[in-house]
């Protein structure tokens, strides 16, 4: 399967299916819960052609439990970077915030916003 | 600067072996069950399912998806077992993602294909998750053996 032209359309029809999967995703405070949504997000938006990473990181002390994901756009004839400085966003479940769907939904905005420009550059439509 | 290990507390593994059996049980049932009824797309969700439970034996995951410059769609699932190294108190995320990002810590890694099929999937999760259990089986053993030997001339001074 060949990754899809990112175009405003698709873009739209991602964020909506994101957006709605993180609003229906209840007891976002859990770090299970917050793993299952990383990986169900990192599901649908490789449908889309994006590239992801979700990683944990945990200590048996719990200094550290968090998820952090990863998404980026690959350039069509591109070689696809696989380390972080590729994304164009990075996403962090942090486990000491209290309102974790709605800062969550704010950084996804934010992701969704960039991409909608780059759509609209038709920067990566060849 | 203090180390400590951070699977150690008071002395103790914080896992026992039959934690690390639970669990392996658990996750490899979990693999097989529902990667028969699994769509290659539900897979990055699978794993980060399996990645909650193993999380609990201190093994961090990282799943990478995505679209190769071939066009063909991999998932690359990389294994750290935090359990069997030691760490600074201090500053710990920081050393964290050093480590992360330096090849040599990763443990288990595995590229899983579309086109390999639902059994090859299986069979090469499967044998991340067995690799990780006995390893840190291993050295929960050892751990054990090292406590109970520094153990005993206490005992016979009493």
């Amino acid at each position: 399967m060949k990754a899809r032209q990112l175009t405003k359309d698709t873009v739209t029809q991602m964020r909506r299916d994101v957006m709605m999967l993180v609003g229906e995703t209840e007891h976002l405070e859990y770090h299970s819960v917050q793993l299952q949504l990383a990986g169900k997000i990192a599901s649908i938006v490789r449908c889309y052609g994006l590239n992801t990473t979700v990683r944990t990181m945990w200590s048996t002390d719990h200094s550290i439990d968090d998820v952090s994901l990863y998404l980026c756009y690959v350039i069509p004839s591109q070689e696809v970077r696989l380390k972080p400085d590729a994304e164009l966003t990075y996403i962090f479940f942090d486990s000491y915030v209290n309102d974790h769907k709605a800062r969550l939904l704010k950084q996804l905005t934010k992701f969704f916003d960039k991409l909608e420009r780059i759509a609209n550059k038709k920067l990566f439509n060849n | 600067m203090s180390k400590k290990k951070i699977a150690m507390k008071d002395g103790k593994p914080v896992i026992s072996l039959n934690d690390i059996e639970k669990v392996r049980k658990l996750v490899l049932r979990w693999v097989n069950l529902m990667i028969n009824g699994c769509a290659w797309v539900e897979l990055p969700y699978l794993c980060m399912f399996v990645a909650s439970y193993l999380k609990k034996l201190g093994i961090a995951v990282e799943i990478r998806v995505g679209i190769d410059i071939r066009g063909v769609e991999y998932c690359n699932i990389i294994l750290l077992y935090v359990t069997d190294m030691e760490w600074p108190e201090e500053n710990f995320k920081a050393e964290f993602m050093k480590r992360w990002n330096e090849s040599h810590i990763v443990d288990e890694f595995i590229v899983l294909n579309e086109d390999d099929g639902n059994a090859r999937h299986v069979a090469l999760l499967s044998k991340i998750i067995e690799n990780a259990c006995q390893n840190l089986a291993n050295y929960v053993s050892k751990q054990t053996k090292v406590k109970k030997t520094s153990k005993q001339p206490k005992t016979q001074q009493q």
